[in-house]
């Protein structure tokens, strides 16, 4: 009985990986910009989300619930790769560099993702929560276990951080009127 | 009322989003059961599940596309050649007559049976993960984040055993993509020799394919081969 009931929940839990996962890999991916740590932090979720399954399935928003537990995991800054893999060799940077991802060269030519690398990384996540995620900043705000206020204040300095990078790789103005120096 | 800025946030992050790999599958719901069981001590039957898969070490470790024709015969392993004695795996054909791979069904050696999650197929000395047969085909073929060159694409283990044992000793498989029922690009490629720390051990595997239909994949190390059929 015992073995049914616990192959009855993974198969749920399959389910919701397979008509999920790839949603949160996406929003680990936003957070995080990085492939195998977005992959990381999207499988260390589900391990966590699995071992209270019957809880997070239950509830209203299990996505809420993952997308919490990454971000989480985004912010605490330990990272741990899901497999644990310690591969001898490292076939993204080996031999040429058109065997790269396309995908990651148009990623590094997007100026505008550099500058949101240089946003905190709380305040990057509360940037993708909003515009990502589309969650109100009260959600937010208990997404991120901090206050309403907090969030909005957050996310008012990390826009204004962005307005004021942008202004200064343009070579213009920024908010306070002054001229990058070259 | 939403300025530049924060349209161009919102189109900054569904940009970037398109661009995030692509990689989970009824693998990574193993992965994470196994991670979770393992954690909390639970072991339950079949789902005490070691697993697989691949992830991180996806990538361009050995890169060949075979646009040749080829002798090889639907799901065969062997020695010595890809079209080597070894008896053929059996097979189903597909109403579009592609003769698609059964996974092994008995034989599989215990070291790749405690790793492998779902069904694999292989000889004495090769083994992979039988992705074709399982729910992973079904998101290989919904062309999810697809790439231009190669839309559809998976990921799987494979082993290479020496004495009975999982072991990367014989070096890095080769692998090669062929399309059978029309033109068509393949490719293959092996990440570097992954070790989990539940002690596994295998070689990161990826497969891609340019269009729907039936292709072969044949993977080679030392003298042994293995060559699956899929149906796209």
């Amino acid at each position: 009985v015992r073995v049914s009931i616990v192959r009855g929940v993974a198969v749920q839990f399959e389910d919701y990986v397979q008509a999920r996962g790839q949603s949160l890999v996406r929003f680990a991916y936003v957070l995080c910009n990085d492939a195998h740590t977005a992959e990381d932090l999207a499988q260390s979720a589900l391990a966590k989300a699995y071992r209270h399954w019957r809880r997070v399935r239950t509830s209203d928003h299990p996505d809420a619930y993952v997308q919490r537990i990454i971000v989480n995991t985004y912010l605490s800054g330990r990272r741990r790769r899901w497999t644990n893999e310690l591969p001898v060799s490292d076939p993204t940077r080996a031999g040429d560099d058109a065997a790269s991802d396309i995908a990651d060269v148009a990623v590094a030519r997007d100026a505008f993702v550099h500058l949101l690398e240089g946003l905190a990384p709380r305040a990057k996540a509360v940037l993708v929560l909003r515009y990502y995620a589309d969650l109100d900043d009260a959600v937010i705000a208990v997404q991120l276990g901090i206050s309403r206020v907090s969030v909005r204040s957050t996310a008012s300095r990390a826009l204004a951080q962005l307005r004021q990078a942008q202004a200064a790789s343009a070579g213009e103005p920024d908010t306070t009127g002054r001229r990058r120096s070259s | 009322m939403m300025d530049d800025l924060e349209r161009r946030l919102r189109e900054s992050f569904a940009q970037t989003a398109m661009l995030a790999p692509s990689a989970v599958d009824l693998a990574s719901a193993a992965r994470a059961r196994a991670l979770a069981q393992r954690r909390v001590g639970a072991v339950a039957g079949s789902l005490a599940v070691a697993t697989v898969l691949i992830t991180g070490v996806w990538g361009s470790g050995t890169l060949t596309s075979d646009s040749r024709s080829s002798e090889v015969a639907s799901g065969q392993v062997g020695r010595g050649s890809p079209a080597a004695s070894s008896p053929s795996a059996a097979e189903t054909a597909t109403p579009a007559g592609c003769r698609v791979t059964e996974p092994t069904r008995s034989g599989i050696p215990s070291e790749v049976a405690k790793q492998a999650f779902g069904n694999v197929f292989g000889n004495g000395r090769l083994w992979v993960g039988a992705w074709w047969t399982g729910g992973l085909l079904d998101q290989v073929r919904s062309k999810d984040l697809a790439d231009d060159q190669f839309p559809y694409t998976a990921k799987y283990a494979t082993w290479t055993l020496q004495d009975g044992k999982v072991s990367a000793a014989a070096g890095a498989p080769q692998v090669s993509v062929k399309r059978l029922d029309a033109p068509g690009h393949g490719e293959g490629s092996f990440g570097g020799y992954a070790t989990t720390t539940e002690g596994f051990h295998f070689w990161p595997t990826g497969v891609g394919f340019s269009d729907t239909g039936c292709w072969q994949v044949t993977e080679t190390v030392g003298g042994d081969s293995v060559t699956y059929i899929v149906q796209i």
